[in-house]
């Protein structure tokens, strides 16, 4: 990972951002465009077919990863991510921790909103209390509830502080939680207004949206990266695979997002289409309620990961286009550990342990899986109640609609097995477990080796310091084997060829360095 | 007469309402959104927070009764989900839908009576045979399956229609005869069959006797008797219409009242699935009291109770 | 049996039809070859036996969890005639007493049962299915009251309908004035006459719950897996239609063939037992 702070190993050291600047000053002087290094006017439009589309603007009242992923085209948030996942300045340029809670970010200068407005620390200052402000009912507030303040240091600092020590608090206030907001337009402008008339300082500015039909995005000339190449971008949501794949191949639209793994060895014969694959942060798991018996017993836990066939799974019921994980730890994710290998599928282990732990003839549970929601949950639950039953497992599987199985969760009423899936937008482990460890939601392992293990890790700032440590907790997991561990599923692109376009491994369908050739 | 349509707007409302407060109790009953509009990483407490910010946690009745207080004033709340405010949010999707929904019942009704006025007046032959098939086809086709396989055939292998998505005629024609096929069918049919009872109905029977040619007996004297059961019928239809639209509606990606109606109702999006119900509610009553009024006109032996 | 077919070949014909289905219903265990549920990764999306790499293990092919379809579509038989009949009939039961009542009595019964329809028709059906499945639990049972729900207000308003006209006809009045019973007159007068459309309108109404079934599965608030129900299977199939269709073909094919069967009986019966009908012969 990128080191955050070079300032902070070498004050005097002329960063190239520092070059830049002077080069963009230069530049200023002789009368160009102040902040944004000059770049080619952008041009053509784009024209992209979506599963889904945002459902507001608004930074704080967002629902589903859907949402979040997309807005990141219209605002910036203090930090961002490169294409390969590392953490990168935006809006902050540089950010250092002063004390175990307080964080300090050096921000951008020259930076402004899509209406003029300045982005400084006051924006930064007003869009934290806004989004904590009880009054706002943000639905980020969860995400955001570490952060007990900001502070105005200066009109290009501020300081964030936290109850407790909080390591991924950079992460947060990037394309996140964090996208900026200007003081001034949204009070003028008011909630409703900001659901659809957003006012960002990212790379393009929202210029129609009529739901469930279209959205137009409009290159902002003015960003402070560099306008994007593409002038116009429109997007169609079409909610039906079938529809999707099928305006692709028409030529209806240049782009779409997701491809049904179905389809991809057929489109992937298309001379005139582009099919890319990337790892989607998405854990599969089965949560098993280690309070209940039998599943206190380590052997039964294990027994039921020896008698999952998981590589066959990936094979039939996604072609193959996905990850077998060892643990829960995903392959993008800080300090994953390919040495740490996955339970292999052993049928015959898996009665002998079973046997051993005394139940040679099997026993009765019940199976809890859904419909609807993000991906896909039901028909690999399917796939994983046969294998049980092919070890005397009886599994009786219950399907409840998404929406139904939020409040059993919830209430703690879910079977003692329940498929489900958690997408590591943060890719740390450490939040992905500590969400699994959490005693609530249906999930209640606890481990306190693995707590003390990850207090250590959290208290480390370096990354690369702190990747080495997550070897000790995948082993440490694997052998406990509190879930049945699956996989993570490939994200599927499928574009024209006149389309330059690389997805993302943290899912956000970053569009400011799509192009078209010819 | 006055005193009838009074008396049946009066229930009118009291059905609308009724509607409205079942619908209510219900998406209530299946759970609230808390859990499902805050990110993955929420823990159990600050669910229970956020119900409680949002009011989720007060009984049924006191939410029930904030909600009614304001939707006398026409605020029907603004959308968990949109951030807007949610009748105005239905009321943009009508256009959509009334395009589809009329596109596809004057498709259906326009094959439909004059198959089935042909099939009885030459009844027990090959016309009415085939036209007994075609119906029965239509109505066996289940109509999803025959959207995608439309949009396959059409859109990708041909490129002769657009794929999905809103606009003139191009783009309403497949998903309108996805949904009038069905209706259609069951048009057909009922025309046939009513037609052939009024066809040996007295009156028609003396006006033949009577020496006056086919086809005006059929048009003057049938017809409008038998018109009574299709008008009814359509009526009654109009819901089910609704309804198949939805699907038909997440197929093509129409932005219309059902795709949105059924998105909100899975995200249990309460303010938007009161504004539907009642807009819907409401159009079904309206219809079904043109439906009644037309009975007299049509049938002057009918009496209004 | 024989005098039924002679009389109206139609009537024969669907009658044959649903004979064989309910057959294949009841005879399920003995007519198919695997477990329906009985899943094998490593055979999944096979073709039928005509094509590529298909077998005679799985004549028609298996679907993405490597099931038969065959066995599943013979099992399907059972539960999707169960489900759509039971709540055919029940619906029609509820809907024509309804219609008969409110159109012979008129006046404040009438206008009780009509706005109980009204409220009834104008309830989106998703949500009172979503409601059921998420508070009762997605069974069977259920899901029959469901479909019986969205159906009996058809029957109540034509059979008002034609009541009101019924009412004022000379036959009826005659009875009335002889001194006869309401019931008696309902049930000897009124009932015999709406029996046709009523016919005609049930075995449209049992087509359409099956495809009702199939909508609710394709949406995903149907039969829960991994009872094969056609519905259930044709939602199943819509993924892989491009690739593998013969897991959606078939049992829309089913579907049709069986719907198609229900109908010949209909019409052939409404032609047997409609009363002016039977005076002209």
């Amino acid at each position: 990972m990128s080191s955050e702070n070079p300032r902070a190993e070498n004050p005097r050291a002329m960063t190239r951002r520092d070059a830049l600047r002077v080069l963009g000053l230069t530049a200023a002087a002789a009368g160009l465009n102040a902040g944004a290094p000059v770049a080619a006017a952008p041009t053509g439009e784009a024209k992209i077919g979506l599963a889904a589309e945002p459902n507001t603007f608004d930074p704080h009242l967002t629902v589903g990863r859907n949402t979040q992923i997309f807005i990141a085209n219209v605002y910036d948030g203090l930090t961002a991510r490169d294409v390969q996942g590392n953490l990168v300045p935006a809006l902050a340029e540089s950010w250092k921790r002063l004390n175990a809670t307080t964080w300090q970010f050096a921000l951008r200068k020259g930076v402004k909103f899509h209406n003029g407005d300045d982005f400084n620390a006051d924006s930064v200052k007003f869009t934290l209390d806004r989004a904590t402000n009880p009054e706002t009912k943000a639905t980020i507030s969860s995400e955001l509830s570490t952060i007990a303040g900001t502070e105005v240091v200066d009109a290009f600092t501020v300081n964030v502080a936290t109850r407790t020590p909080d390591f991924l608090l950079p992460v947060r206030l990037g394309e996140l939680f964090g996208l900026m907001l200007s003081p001034k337009h949204t009070n003028a402008a008011g909630k409703e207004a900001i659901a659809v008339k957003p006012n960002g300082t990212g790379p393009f500015k929202l210029v129609t949206w009529a739901k469930n039909e279209r959205l137009v995005l409009e290159a902002n000339e003015n960003y402070w990266r560099g306008a994007p190449k593409v002038k116009t971008i429109v997007v169609r949501p079409i909610l039906e695979d079938a529809a999707r794949v099928a305006a692709l191949q028409a030529g209806e639209v240049d782009l779409i997002a997701p491809i049904p793994h179905v389809r991809i060895a057929e489109l992937q014969k298309n001379d005139k289409l582009v099919i890319k694959t990337i790892a989607a942060p998405r854990i599969f798991h089965v949560t098993i309620d280690v309070r209940k018996p039998p599943f206190d017993n380590v052997k039964v836990r294990q027994a039921l990961n020896y008698a999952v066939d998981v590589n066959a799974i990936l094979k039939t019921l996604y072609f193959g286009h996905g990850t077998r994980l060892a643990t829960v730890v995903d392959k993008g994710a800080l300090g994953y550990d390919p040495s740490v290998q996955p339970y292999p599928y052993d049928p015959s282990k898996a009665k002998a342990l079973l046997a051993e732990a005394g139940f040679p003839n099997g026993f009765e549970v019940e199976f809890d899986s859904f419909t609807g929601s993000i991906a896909d949950h039901s028909k690999p639950a399917e796939a994983i109640v046969g294998y049980l039953q092919k070890v005397g497992i009886r599994a009786k599987a219950n399907v409840f609609e998404f929406s139904a199985f939020g409040p059993r969760r919830v209430q703690n009423k879910t079977a003692p097995l329940f498929i489900y899936s958690i997408g590591n937008a943060y890719l740390e482990p450490s939040w992905v477990i500590r969400w699994m460890t959490q005693g609530g939601l249906g999930m209640h392992y606890k481990n306190a080796k693995l707590d003390e293990l990850l207090t250590r890790i959290e208290a480390t700032d370096d990354p690369k310091k702190r990747a080495p440590q997550y070897s000790e907790v995948q082993k440490l997991i694997k052998d406990e084997a509190p879930f049945i561990f699956l996989y993570q599923a490939d994200a599927a692109f499928g574009m024209s060829t006149r389309v330059d376009y690389t997805p993302r491994p943290d899912e956000t369908q970053w569009l400011y360095p799509l192009g078209l050739k010819g | 007469m006055r005193a009838y349509i009074a008396a049946r707007l009066a229930t009118a409302v009291l059905v609308i309402l009724g509607v409205s407060i079942v619908s209510f109790f219900l998406t209530f009953l299946t759970g609230d959104p808390a859990e499902i509009m805050l990110p993955p990483g929420a823990t159990a407490a600050q669910i229970e927070k956020f119900r409680a910010d949002w009011g989720f946690d007060d009984p049924v009745i006191v939410q029930y009764w904030r909600f009614l207080k304001r939707a006398v004033h026409g605020d029907f709340g603004i959308s968990l989900r949109h951030g807007q405010q949610s009748l105005p949010l239905i009321a943009a999707r009508l256009p959509a839908t009334l395009q589809l929904t009329l596109t596809a019942m004057v498709l259906a009704i326009a094959l439909a009576v004059p198959l089935g006025v042909l099939a009885a007046t030459h009844r027990g032959g090959p016309i009415d045979l085939l036209a007994m098939g075609v119906a029965l086809v239509g109505q066996s086709v289940p109509n999803f399956w025959l959207a995608i396989m439309m949009i396959l055939l059409f859109a990708v292998s041909w490129g002769l229609l657009p794929t999905s998505g809103r606009g003139g005629v191009a783009h309403v024609v497949m998903p309108a005869a996805a949904i009038a096929i069905n209706l259609m069918a069951l048009l057909t049919r009922l025309v046939r069959s009513t037609m052939i009872e009024m066809l040996s109905e007295d009156y028609v029977r003396t006006a033949r006797a009577k020496g006056l040619r086919e086809l005006f007996v059929t048009s003057r004297h049938a017809l409008p008797n038998a018109l009574i059961p299709l008008v009814t019928v359509i009526g009654l239809q109009f819901g089910y219409i609704l309804g198949g639209a939805v699907v038909i509606e997440t197929i093509f990606t129409w932005p219309g009242v059902g795709l949105f109606t059924i998105q909100a109702i899975l995200n249990r999006d309460y303010p938007v699935v009161q504004a539907s119900v009642f807009i819907l509610a409401t159009a079904v009553v309206l219809i079904n009291l043109t439906v009644d009024l037309l009975y007299v006109w049509l049938d002057p032996r009918i009496r209004v109770t | 049996m024989i005098r039924l077919a002679r009389r109206s070949p139609l009537a024969g014909a669907g009658a044959l039809i649903v004979g064989l289905v309910i057959v294949a219903a009841l005879a399920a265990p003995l007519l198919a070859t695997t477990d329906p549920i009985d899943q094998d990764l490593s055979e999944a999306l096979k073709p039928p036996f005509w094509q590529g790499d298909g077998s005679l293990r799985h004549p028609l092919g298996t679907d993405h969890l490597g099931r038969d379809v065959y066995s599943r579509l013979i099992y399907g038989a059972q539960i999707s005639l169960t489900i759509s009949v039971l709540a055919a009939f029940l619906g029609a039961v509820v809907g024509v007493v309804a219609g008969l009542v409110a159109g012979y009595l008129g006046g404040r019964v009438d206008t009780i049962i009509m706005r109980l329809a009204d409220l009834n028709l104008a309830f989106p059906l998703i949500l009172l299915a979503l409601a059921v499945v998420a508070l009762l639990g997605a069974n069977l049972k259920n899901l029959v009251i469901v479909m019986a729900i969205t159906t009996w207000m058809i029957y109540a308003r034509v059979v008002r309908g034609l009541s009101l006209g019924l009412r004022e006809r000379e036959f009826v009045q005659a009875a009335r004035a002889l001194g006869a019973h309401d019931v008696r007159i309902i049930a000897r007068h009124l009932l015999p006459n709406v029996l046709a459309p009523v016919m005609v309108i049930w075995t449209l109404e049992v087509a359409r719950i099956i495809l009702m079934e199939s909508a609710l599965s394709f949406l995903g608030l149907g039969v829960p897996p991994p009872t094969p129900t056609w519905g259930r299977m044709l939602a199943e199939g819509r993924d892989y239609l491009t690739v593998a269709g013969w897991i959606a073909v078939f049992p829309g094919l089913a579907i049709l063939f069986t719907v198609l069967g229900i109908n010949f009986l209909g019409d052939g019966l409404r032609d047997l037992l409609d009363p002016r009908l039977r005076r002209q012969t």
